[in-house]
């Protein structure tokens, strides 16, 4: 029973050769859809299944602690057996991360007048962009944790600043091969000045590879290579939560749009608080959600009933949590 | 003098003015390099935070180009008209 119902991919013997990384659920959508209970709740499940889960919430306002009913911290902590949690401090990831490149940039930029690092970098951490950054700093650090899991379950901010940070390694890979060139374009001037001249003024690494800003420039377009591919390649999964609301409706349809601009596909929408009979057409007649299903027929649905009051309780989480389950095997199943 | 001579002369010469553009233009990749990382003060776009914050530790020297550039700038034309020859 338990095997038989584990997703494909999520048992280790299996995924251990050809992919390391654990099945990847990114759960998006708009504020208060229901994003941290389907993610609590697809969780339990997963790890009541025999597989080996981390859930992370990447909201700034956490809340799934209270969802899971323990208290979390930016480290891992056992919820039950088989599950992780963590939340995210983008707060103190962002400072910790400008105090550490702070310290590396005082005594190269300390005598400069025109660049006060200090006040530079203490505006960085106000600076917009930055939680959108740490955020992928945070995600890379997941991936790393994530090896030693089955499958891991990203409960993400609001739409806007999730899409902004999915974006990031695109833009910033442009970036990146752009800086290069021109880098390059540098060094092999420098090295033809050298090689004509024969002076000995240069500083030998700009003329072989090892040149640290190239080096630090293919590190880090390394990195975001890994992380882009925790976050789109096979085995990871984007989840749009929605409601039968008009606003939750446009707002779903407008993330679909900009994650296929970003290379990322929607498989799956999860309808959230469905109701029963006569409510429901006039609802998803009234939000667009009728018209919209019509339009993105590529896209597998999952509509999950109202629990009302018994979501908050751990047999509901549970509940809600196999259904998810079930019906995203069944759709697996059927699609392959 | 004998022809040798002559062309070593010849050669030096042709050497030093080939360099000089060359040292031009790596001057302003590197000013332009530098000026893509901090552009945000002027109003370029920046490039993602994550990679500026990357990269400054390893561009002290691009940055005191700047300075120095920045510092000099009264004299700018002078500069290019230098290189240019005119």
């Amino acid at each position: 029973m338990i095997s038989s119902h584990r997703l494909p991919g999520s048992s280790k013997s299996e995924g251990e050769k050809t992919s390391p990384l654990p099945k990847r659920f990114i759960v998006i959508g708009k504020g208060g859809t229901g994003k941290t209970t389907v993610s609590a709740a697809m969780a339990r499940a997963l790890s009541s299944r025999g597989s080996r889960t981390l859930v992370v919430s990447l909201d700034p306002a956490h809340n799934l602690g209270d969802v899971l009913g323990s208290s979390l911290a930016a480290e891992p902590k056992e919820v039950k057996e088989g599950l992780s949690a963590l939340e995210v401090d983008l707060d103190s990831q962002v400072q910790a991360y400008v105090r550490k490149k702070l310290s590396q940039m005082r005594p190269i930029y300390g005598h400069l007048q025109i660049f006060n690092a200090d006040h530079f970098l203490e505006a960085l951490e106000q600076s917009p962009g930055m939680e959108e950054f740490a955020m992928l700093e945070a995600v890379g650090e997941i991936r790393e944790r994530s090896l030693a899991y089955d499958a891991v379950i990203l409960d993400t901010a609001p739409t806007g600043m999730t899409l902004r940070m999915l974006s990031l390694p695109a833009v910033t890979l442009l970036w990146i091969d752009n800086l290069l060139s021109l880098r390059l374009k540098i060094l092999e001037r420098r090295a033809y000045i050298q090689r004509v001249e024969g002076s000995g003024k240069l500083r030998t690494e700009d003329l072989s590879g090892d040149d640290p800003v190239v080096q630090e420039l293919r590190r880090y377009r390394g990195e975001i290579i890994e992380i882009q591919s925790f976050l789109r390649d096979t085995d990871a999964m984007v989840l749009l939560i929605l409601q039968a609301d008009k606003l939750s409706v446009t707002e779903a349809d407008r993330a679909i749009e900009k994650l296929s601009n970003g290379g990322f596909t929607v498989g799956t929408c999860i309808i959230n608080r469905t109701t029963e009979g006569k409510e429901r057409i006039t609802r998803y007649a009234v939000s667009g959600l009728d018209e919209f299903i019509r339009r993105r027929g590529g896209i597998r649905w999952i509509e999950l009933p109202d629990m009302g009051g018994e979501i908050s309780t751990p047999q509901g989480l549970d509940a809600l949590g196999n259904m998810i389950i079930d019906a995203l095997s069944a759709q697996q199943g059927g699609h392959r | 003098m004998s022809h040798w001579d002559i062309l070593e002369l010849l050669k030096t010469a042709l050497r030093r003015q080939a360099t000089e553009y060359v040292r031009a233009e790596v001057q302003a990749l590197e000013e332009a390099f530098a000026l893509l990382l901090v552009g945000t003060f002027i109003g370029l776009p920046a490039p993602t935070t994550g990679l500026v914050l990357r990269l400054l530790p390893h561009l002290g020297s691009e940055l005191e180009l700047l300075e120095r550039r920045v510092a000099e700038s009264d004299d700018l034309f002078a500069q290019v008209a230098g290189i240019l020859k005119i």
